[in-house]
C-alpha cells in the first residue's frame, strides 16, 4: 500500500540557543506497509519517529528516497484525505471555543453522503464516546476525549490508512487498554490500516503485526511482531525488551554505547 | 517505626464548597516506597500537596494531623514550616519545566544548594543528560520534557532529602530511562530512614518500584497493601481493577 525506499530527512536545529545548523534525522529508510497491517514503529525520543510520521502522511518532503502510495510514484505527494495522521498532542487539537457538534459537522458534510446527523451517531458509536458529549464545547472535555473526538474527527474523511503518534502516553492504563481496543476494531471491521507510533515497546507488541524499530534515525530491525518479542536481533532491541521488564541498570547503557560505536 | 503519619486529613475547596478528600489515613515508614495510584482526576497532585500544606489556603481549607517524626506539621507557624519543608522532604512535580523559575537558568537551581560538581556529574551522567556544564546555562523552557523532568529528579536527590514525593515521574521518560529511576528510587529508599511517595497512574511502574501501593478513589484512600503478597484475588475492588488491568498489558 505504502512503501518508502531509501528515505533520507534532514532539518534546520530549530532550538533558541543552537547555531543554526542542518541536522540530518532519517538515514536511508525503507519500509513496506500493506494493505490491512497494523505496524507500529517503536523507539526513543528524538529517534525520529514522528518525522518518519510526517513523511508518512506526506507533511514532510524527504531530501532523497522514493515514496510509492497505492502504485503510484510520488514524493510531493499532496495531502491525501485517504491518509490521516492524528498528532501526539490531542489536547491542542479541539478548538476549545466551539461545541464538538459544529467541529464534527463541518468535516462529516464535506465527506459523507449520509445525514450529518446519522453519520454522527455512526462514528461515535465507533470510539465510543456518548451522544451527551455533541454539546459539551472543546475546553470541557478531559485528555482522552479529546483524543477520541480528534480521532472520530479523522475517521469521517473515510481513511484508508491511519498514522497515530503516541497515542498512550499520559495516559492512565484504562484509556490505554481502550485504545487498544479501538484500534484493532477499526482495523478488524473496516479494514483500515494503521501505523502506531510509540516509545513503549510493551504495549505497541500488544496489538500490531509488524513492528519497525527506529533508533537515532535509522531502522535497525524489523520483522512481524511475534518474531521481534521472542527472538530480537539487535542488541538495541534487546536493550529495549530488557526495559519492559525494568530488568535495565547502568551498565546496561554503558555496554550499549560500545556495542553501537 | 512511623515517620510520618496523616491521620483524618480532610480537604475541602471553599469556591465550590465541595470535597476533594475525606478521611484520608497515611502512615509511611523508613526504607519504602509507597506508590498511590488513580485515574485523572481522582485528586492524586491534591493530596500530596496537602500532605505539606502547599495547596494554596485561599482556596481550600484543611483538617487533620500530619505527623512527621512525631512532630506536628500542619499547626506549625507558615515560616517553621517553609523552613522544615525545606531540610526534610522534595518534590518533583508534574510540569517539569513549569514548576522552575523561567528567568533562571539551570545552573541557579543548582547553585542555590552548593552541591559539588562531582556528585552534579555523576546524577547526570547516571541519568543519561548531556554534561552539567551544557545544560547549566540554559533556561528551563529549552530543554525538552525528558530532560527537565530528569533534572528535576536529580535536583531533589541531590538535596538529599528524608522524604521523597513524585508526581508522575515516568510521563515524559522513555522506557529505559524508567528503568534507571527505579534503581536510583530503591538505593534512595534504602539509605538512612528515607521514604518515598509516588503518586502515578503508570502501574507497570509502580508495581515494580514500590513497597507498597493503594488506590486513591472516591475522595479516599485505599490501605497500603504489599505489593510482595498482593495479587488481584484478595485486593479491595479498586486496587483489583488496576492489578487486572495490569495483567492484560503484560500478558
Amino acid at each position: 500500500m505504502l512503501k518508502l525506499n531509501n528515505i533520507n530527512y534532514s532539518a534546520q536545529s530549530d532550538s533558541l540557543t543552537a547555531k543554526k545548523e542542518t541536522k540530518q534525522i532519517l538515514y536511508d529508510i525503507s519500509l513496506e506497509v500493506n494493505e490491512g497491517e497494523i505496524v507500529g514503529i517503536v523507539g526513543e525520543s528524538g529517534a525520529g519517529k514522528t518525522t518518519l510520521a510526517k513523511i508518512l502522511s506526506g507533511i514532510l518532503i524527504p531530501d532523497s528516497g522514493e515514496i510509492i502510495y497505492r502504485g503510484k510514484v510520488d514524493n510531493n505527494f499532496a495531502i491525501e484525505s485517504s491518509i490521516q495522521i492524528l498528532f501526539q498532542n490531542s489536547i491542542e487539537l479541539i478548538n476549545p471555543f466551539r461545541k464538538v457538534e459544529d467541529i464534527l459537522a463541518e468535516v462529516v458534510k464535506k465527506y459523507s453522503n449520509k445525514t450529518t446527523k446519522d453519520k454522527i451517531e455512526e462514528l461515535l458509536n465507533v470510539v465510543e464516546l456518548p451522544q451527551t458529549i455533541l454539546t459539551k464545547f472543546g475546553s470541557n472535555l478531559s485528555g482522552g476525549e479529546r483524543q477520541r473526538v480528534a480521532l472520530l474527527r479523522l475517521l469521517a474523511t473515510n481513511p484508508r490508512l491511519l498514522i497515530i503518534d503516541e497515542p498512550f502516553s499520559a495516559q492512565d492504563i484504562e484509556s490505554q487498554l481502550n485504545m487498544i481496543k479501538l484500534l484493532k476494531g477499526l482495523n478488524k471491521n473496516s479494514g483500515l490500516t494503521i501505523i502506531c507510533i510509540s516509545h513503549d515497546i510493551q504495549i505497541i507488541s500488544k496489538f500490531t503485526d509488524k513492528l519497525i524499530v527506529l533508533k537515532d534515525g535509522k531502522i535497525i530491525e524489523e520483522g512481524p511482531t511475534s518474531g521481534i518479542m521472542t527472538s530480537p536481533k539487535h542488541s538495541y532491541t534487546k536493550f529495549l525488551l530488557k526495559a519492559k521488564n525494568f530488568e535495565l541498570s547502568y551498565s546496561d547503557f554503558e555496554n550499549l554505547k560500545e556495542e553501537l560505536k | 517505626m512511623v515517620n510520618v503519619k496523616l491521620d483524618f486529613l480532610k480537604i475541602n475547596s471553599e469556591s465550590s464548597s465541595t470535597t476533594l478528600i475525606d478521611n484520608l489515613e497515611l502512615q509511611l515508614t523508613p526504607n519504602n516506597i509507597y506508590s498511590v495510584l488513580g485515574k485523572n482526576g481522582t485528586g492524586k497532585t491534591s493530596l500530596i500537596l496537602a500532605v505539606t500544606k502547599l495547596l494554596d489556603r485561599r482556596k481550600f481549607s484543611y483538617k487533620g494531623v500530619v505527623k512527621f517524626f512525631g512532630k506536628d506539621i500542619f499547626h506549625l507557624p507558615q515560616s517553621e514550616l517553609v523552613k522544615f519543608r525545606a531540610e526534610n522532604i522534595r518534590y518533583v512535580f508534574q510540569d517539569p519545566i513549569g514548576c522552575l523559575d523561567p528567568l533562571k537558568n539551570i545552573g541557579y537551581f543548582f547553585e542555590r544548594f552548593q552541591f559539588s560538581e562531582v556528585e552534579i556529574n555523576e546524577q547526570f551522567n547516571y541519568f543519561q543528560l548531556p554534561s552539567y556544564d551544557k545544560i547549566k546555562k540554559l533556561h528551563p523552557y529549552e530543554l525538552s520534557v525528558g530532560m527537565a523532568q530528569r533534572v528535576n529528579i536529580v535536583l531533589s536527590l541531590l538535596a538529599k532529602p528524608k522524604l521523597l514525593i513524585l508526581d508522575e515521574p515516568t510521563s515524559a521518560l522513555d522506557l529505559p530511562i524508567a528503568n534507571l529511576l527505579l534503581q536510583r528510587l530503591k538505593q534512595f529508599a534504602a539509605q538512612e530512614n528515607n521514604m518515598v511517595l509516588i503518586v502515578t497512574q503508570d502501574i507497570v511502574f509502580a508495581k515494580k518500584v514500590s513497597n507498597f501501593m493503594a488506590v486513591l478513589a472516591d475522595k479516599t484512600l485505599s490501605t497500603f497493601r504489599s505489593v510482595e503478597t498482593l495479587n488481584g484475588n484478595d485486593a479491595e475492588s479498586a486496587l483489583a481493577d488496576f492489578l487486572n488491568m495490569y495483567n492484560e498489558i503484560i500478558n
